[in-house]
């Protein structure tokens, strides 16, 4: 995988089909639409931001635990990465987040909706215990990850393209 | 072998709905389920198809000890063969699974399995879930 922020408004994002996460980038099972093999993944985001538009205001409201600071500190990251990339097309795609906390696992699961796509982040008491998958597509084409959720933040400009690639699918 | 052609899952409140979407949690087995022979079980009806709304009408009539509808965000429909694409395409044969289990009342009654291999690994019956919550194709409500 590659990733190269070329500018603070436009990050390239790219995906070999020999998908080679490392250390605690997993990727998972062996078929092709998990592999990217069969899909183009090469992403020129250019994304506008509109002052004043907040995506997740609920999402950021529907919280009433204590959250420990990293998971308060990558609950806000997040949110506010999807704000920053999403705010040109909020308005007529309509789009949803939720935020939740599970008592039973202490984690905090964050799902979003948009057109054909699923974001699923799971940010846990501890960035190890952290992940997020991603399916997209008519059939699910699968990207996830586990741990290291500041690379997920850079990633977030490309899924947001890949949910307009994949949306005129079904 | 199921010899249906959807599977319905009851979502017991709008906690389980995401815009027009549904969260994957509506098909996570409950928390504290007890595996048996390292299965659990998350239940749903299953249906012969879309004209035949006596499986459908079960879950949506269907009512607790206070009298409050169970189900009252609805039914979700998946079709089968929504569900065996999931277990092909992920390969999952020998982790998830479904059955028929007829129960007194409901000769409609079903199970989504997971066993606990799946379970033990929450990145990937998160992603199940998931793929299973995209699978729906609509949500059927109650009259009330």
């Amino acid at each position: 995988m590659m990733i190269q922020k070329t500018d603070q408004s436009q990050i390239k994002f790219e995906i070999t089909p020999e998908l080679n996460f490392t250390d605690n980038y997993a990727n998972i099972g062996t078929h092709p639409s998990t592999s990217g093999s069969d899909v183009d993944l090469s992403i020129n985001g250019n994304f506008q931001r509109k002052p004043n538009q907040k995506l997740t205001k609920n999402a950021r409201n529907s919280i009433h635990v204590s959250l420990n600071p990293f998971q308060n500190l990558y609950k806000n990251k997040i949110l506010d990465t999807i704000d920053k990339y999403f705010e040109d097309i909020a308005n007529d795609k309509i789009s949803e987040i939720d935020v939740s906390y599970d008592n039973d696992d202490e984690t905090l699961n964050l799902q979003w909706n948009i057109r054909n796509s699923t974001l699923i982040v799971v940010i846990g008491p501890t960035p190890g215990s952290s992940f997020w998958v991603f399916l997209s597509g008519k059939e699910d084409r699968v990207m996830r990850a586990k741990g290291d959720l500041d690379k997920f933040l850079l990633l977030i400009p490309g899924l947001i393209d890949i949910t307009e690639r994949t949306s005129t699918e079904n | 072998m199921v010899n249906k052609k959807n599977c319905l899952k009851g979502l017991p409140s709008k906690d389980f709905l995401l815009g027009k979407g549904i969260k994957y949690k509506a098909f996570k087995p409950p928390n504290n389920a007890v595996p048996n022979n390292g299965w659990v079980e998350s239940s749903v009806n299953w249906e012969e198809d879309e004209t035949k709304q006596e499986s459908v009408n079960i879950l949506l009539t269907k009512r607790k000890d206070n009298g409050d509808l169970q189900f009252r965000a609805g039914v979700a429909r998946v079709p089968l063969k929504e569900i065996d694409r999931i277990i092909e395409q992920y390969e999952i044969e020998n982790q998830f699974k479904y059955n028929e289990d007829p129960i007194e009342g409901n000769k409609y009654h079903g199970n989504l399995q997971f066993h606990t291999t799946l379970l033990s690994i929450k990145e990937d019956y998160t992603q199940v879930c998931a793929a299973l919550a995209r699978a729906v194709v609509c949500r059927i409500l109650p009259s009330e």
